[in-house]
């Protein structure tokens, strides 16, 4: 590994920038607060049932016994939840290394371009005000895990439990993250014979079975009712929250299951103006993202390869349900775009030629054709970060400025 | 490449940065407009020739003459938003009068040159505390003395626009008028016969215009300044966005003539200064040495003449005239976007006056950067997650990181 001395050079190098780049981000979007739907969450927990989004506050209580000091206050809450995304984020930044030193050299560009990308998205997520504490920040911590597994090519069935932890943790992982595991596991079928490709298949149909019948059972079996449950759990949602602040729509429609479509369609409302209005906005990656697709496709030699390689898009419907029945558009969208980084970064380590030499042949096209080429990274910064419900800042500002005439929702 | 590629990446170029000015645009402006920035219009030309009092004459005038523009919030809103919109169209301006001057082989750097300046300069008057303030009009002044001294035509009017800018705020001596001066030297050391004469003579009516005027509005005494005072707080409340406030710091110290340089709020926002320079210096230190390596080139060429090399001294040097402002105000913000206004700007004019020497010099910077990172593009992103600059504060996340390492050792969640 560090034979290679102009490759661990490079490596070297960009290591120092992608810390710069991160310190930056982290400095500017840190929102030094953990907002209330991030603190109610922790009050689930086991002792009520094998409920939904139970094992985040099953943990927290478990360290809460184990520790000396009482952790179930907002303070403490908040320090805590601090501590886990830098230590994720710290797990990210060994990802990121393992796969730069597992990718062909002369491919390393490439790579490199992909991770700052992904890293402008990830890093302000997590660390701005609306999304820190997230339960998915929890999930890719588990993802990464399981990535690095598959890199490496040993005990790869851990991906069974990790994607089953990570149902627990939030059962939107089917839609939202668990394709980040799916095709890299399908694309090790397509490449394998014999007993790897049953052991593959063997886990890809394990994970998956045990994911969607988790799924069915925290979504129409887990709700358990009673006032008496719901005190309880709001009591202590109001102990870890700022101020007492409890997110009871998340209480009423896990607890009680009370479906919250009715109190959630204004901001249906503001999905619907948002999303073309922001596809609009990453139109320049749209289009890029569309004819790398397309050259992928074309480049593939055998019938075989080429469904190989459609699949890959085709993966990322997954997280269509969600569009479709839930608010949170900023997080789907991450969802999105986490998973065609990481697999695209996953494929480098994994040494696939077809697609790592249509990454560097884009890039080198649209940096020679376009002077403001330097200006993609920066435009997409513009977009940051992510929030929940509104996809940005910017899409916020758009559709309620849009409703203040339009009157769409009052 | 070829010529249809050529002329397509030009075409597409501009619209590119008007894309990203709108996003920029969109992203940073919160359509609130300070109370500092609206008292500033309540000034005018009837109390006197007065320090800063042009802007505010013009909109009373606006006022007077259009009856969709009122004397309230709105109308104050309207009108600054009217400059926005033509501080944006200048700069465009000035960025296509510098492509169709510079030459075939410079474009790529200029082009380069213009995006790092744009990272800066299009969100910079869109935040709340900045647009509407006066660095606004300032900065449409500066660039239509930098279209003049590109296109070299009509630079007489150079003198004029000096005279309209020290009217506007005769801080524009030390912010504005440093770039200004800085390149009607280099013209000036750089030309012969009488075109040196037509700039020296530009430069000496620019500098005698600028200091008489400062010296005039800087020893401004009011003549009933209580009354004046009373009158332009009932106008300021008008405009502002409660109905109900003013800018008291400015009423109080300007025209009223307390010193408040021992206030409490005055001796904080100078310790935030302190605490936010040495953090801004730090984090964008990789520019710094860039940009003093450039130099060091620049001047040690064995092509450059002893009339360039004094030049590019004169252009390094230039950005010491802020310094009084930094003593003596706490607008670091406003005075950190100048200086990086000042230098990229410089190098902007020179390649667009065809001064290949700065391309090349440009060109052997870039490969020394891409040895040090191979993601040259990161130096784009980088400062533009760090700004944009504000106007006390040097930036929101400098200030925050500031706050840490000076006021607090934990960077923990406050409850």
């Amino acid at each position: 590994m560090f034979r290679n001395k102009s490759k661990l050079k490079s490596i070297l190098q960009f290591v120092f920038v992608f810390l710069l780049v991160c310190f930056a981000l982290f400095v500017t979007y840190y929102g030094q607060e953990v907002r209330r739907y991030n603190t109610t969450i922790l009050a689930f927990n086991y002792s009520y049932g094998f409920i939904s989004r139970g094992l985040l506050g099953t943990l927290y209580l478990g360290l809460d016994a184990l520790i000396p000091k009482d952790i179930l206050n907002y303070v403490d809450t908040a320090n805590i939840t601090f501590i886990a995304t830098n230590v994720i984020m710290g797990i990210f930044f060994f990802l990121v290394l393992y796969i730069l030193f597992k990718t062909s050299e002369k491919y390393l560009n490439g790579a490199q371009n992909i991770i700052l990308f992904f890293a402008v998205f990830f890093v302000p997520m997590y660390y701005s005000l609306r999304n820190m504490g997230r339960p998915d920040i929890y999930m890719l911590f588990l993802t990464f895990l399981g990535l690095i597994l598959i890199i490496w090519g040993k005990m790869e069935w851990l991906i069974i439990p990790f994607s089953i932890l990570n149902v627990m943790i939030h059962q939107g992982y089917v839609f939202m993250f668990y394709n980040i595991f799916m095709y890299p596991l399908i694309y090790k079928i397509f490449q394998t014979t014999g007993k790897q490709r049953k052991k593959y298949i063997a886990i890809l149909g394990t994970s998956f079975l045990s994911v969607s019948v988790l799924f069915l059972y925290f979504n129409f079996f887990s709700h358990i009712s009673g006032q008496e449950t719901y005190n309880a759990i709001y009591a202590m949602a109001a102990q870890l929250g700022n101020g007492g602040e409890v997110y009871e729509t998340l209480l009423t429609h896990e607890i009680l299951g009370i479906d919250p479509w009715d109190q959630e369609w204004p901001q249906h409302i503001y999905n619907f103006i948002e999303l073309p209005i922001y596809c609009l906005l990453m139109s320049p990656f749209i289009v890029l993202g569309v004819r790398l697709f397309k050259n992928i496709i074309l480049a593939a030699e055998t019938k075989t390869d080429k469904i190989k390689y459609a699949l890959f898009p085709l993966c990322s419907a997954t997280i269509l349900p969600c569009y479709i029945l839930k608010i949170d558009f900023g997080r789907w969208i991450f969802a999105g775009l986490a998973y065609f980084a990481l697999v695209i970064l996953v494929l480098y380590a994994l040494h696939d030629e077809i697609v790592t030499e249509q990454i560097e042949k884009l890039i080198a096209d649209v940096q020679a054709k376009y002077s403001y080429a330097p200006l993609l990274l920066v435009y997409a910064a513009t977009t940051i970060p992510l929030h929940d419900i509104h996809i940005n800042e910017i899409m916020r500002s758009i559709s309620e400025w849009l409703d203040s005439y339009l009157h769409i929702i009052a | 490449m070829s010529d249809s590629c050529t002329k397509k990446n030009l075409i597409s170029f501009l619209p590119a940065l008007a894309a990203f000015a709108l996003v920029c645009f969109i992203r940073h402006f919160k359509f609130t407009m300070s109370t500092y920035n609206t008292t500033l219009l309540a000034l005018s030309y009837e109390y006197g020739f007065l320090p800063r009092g042009l802007i505010g004459t013009l909109f009373h005038w606006v006022t007077e003459t259009f009856d969709h523009i009122e004397w309230n919030y709105m109308g104050a809103f309207n009108f600054s938003g009217a400059f926005t919109l033509l501080y944006f169209i200048l700069l465009f301006v000035f960025y296509k009068v510098c492509l169709n001057h510079c030459t075939e082989e410079s474009k790529r750097n200029l082009k380069h040159l213009l995006v790092f300046l744009s990272i800066f300069a299009f969100p910079m008057y869109t935040t709340s505390v900045n647009f509407g303030c006066l660095d606004l009009y300032l900065g449409i002044i500066l660039l239509l003395c930098l279209i003049l001294l590109v296109w070299n035509k009509a630079e007489w009017l150079i003198v004029p626009l000096g005279i309209i800018g020290m009217c506007i705020n005769h801080d524009f001596i030390f912010t504005h008028a440093m770039l200004i001066g800085v390149l009607l030297i280099y013209k000036l050391l750089n030309q012969q016969g009488n075109k040196r004469i037509k700039y020296a003579l530009i430069l000496l009516f620019f500098l005698i215009a600028s200091l008489s005027l400062f010296s005039h509005f800087e020893n401004y005494t009011y003549e009933s300044s209580t009354e004046i005072a009373n009158e332009i707080k009932v106008s300021a409340k008008a405009l502002s966005e409660s109905g109900n406030s003013y800018g008291k710091t400015y009423l109080d110290e300007e025209i009223l003539g307390n010193d408040l340089s021992l206030s409490a709020s005055r001796l904080d926002q100078n310790e935030d200064n302190l605490q936010d320079l040495p953090v801004f210096l730090v984090l964008f230190s990789p520019y710094l040495v860039a940009m003093f390596y450039l130099f060091l080139r620049l001047s040690g060429d064995s092509d450059t003449t002893k009339a360039k090399r004094i030049s590019y001294l004169i252009v390094l040097l230039g950005s010491v005239c802020i310094l009084p402002m930094l003593f003596n105000d706490v607008y670091y913000g406003r005075y950190m976007f100048q200086l990086v206004f000042y230098y990229i700007a410089c190098f902007i004019t020179f390649i667009s006056l065809g001064d290949n020497r700065v391309s090349n010099c440009f060109d052997l910077m870039k490969t020394d950067m891409k040895k040090l990172t191979p993601m040259t593009f990161v130096w784009f992103l980088y400062p533009f997650l760090l700004t944009p600059f504000r106007a006390v504060a040097i930036s929101s996340s400098i200030h925050d990181l500031a706050e840490v390492i000076f006021t607090e050792l934990t960077y923990f969640i406050q409850p």
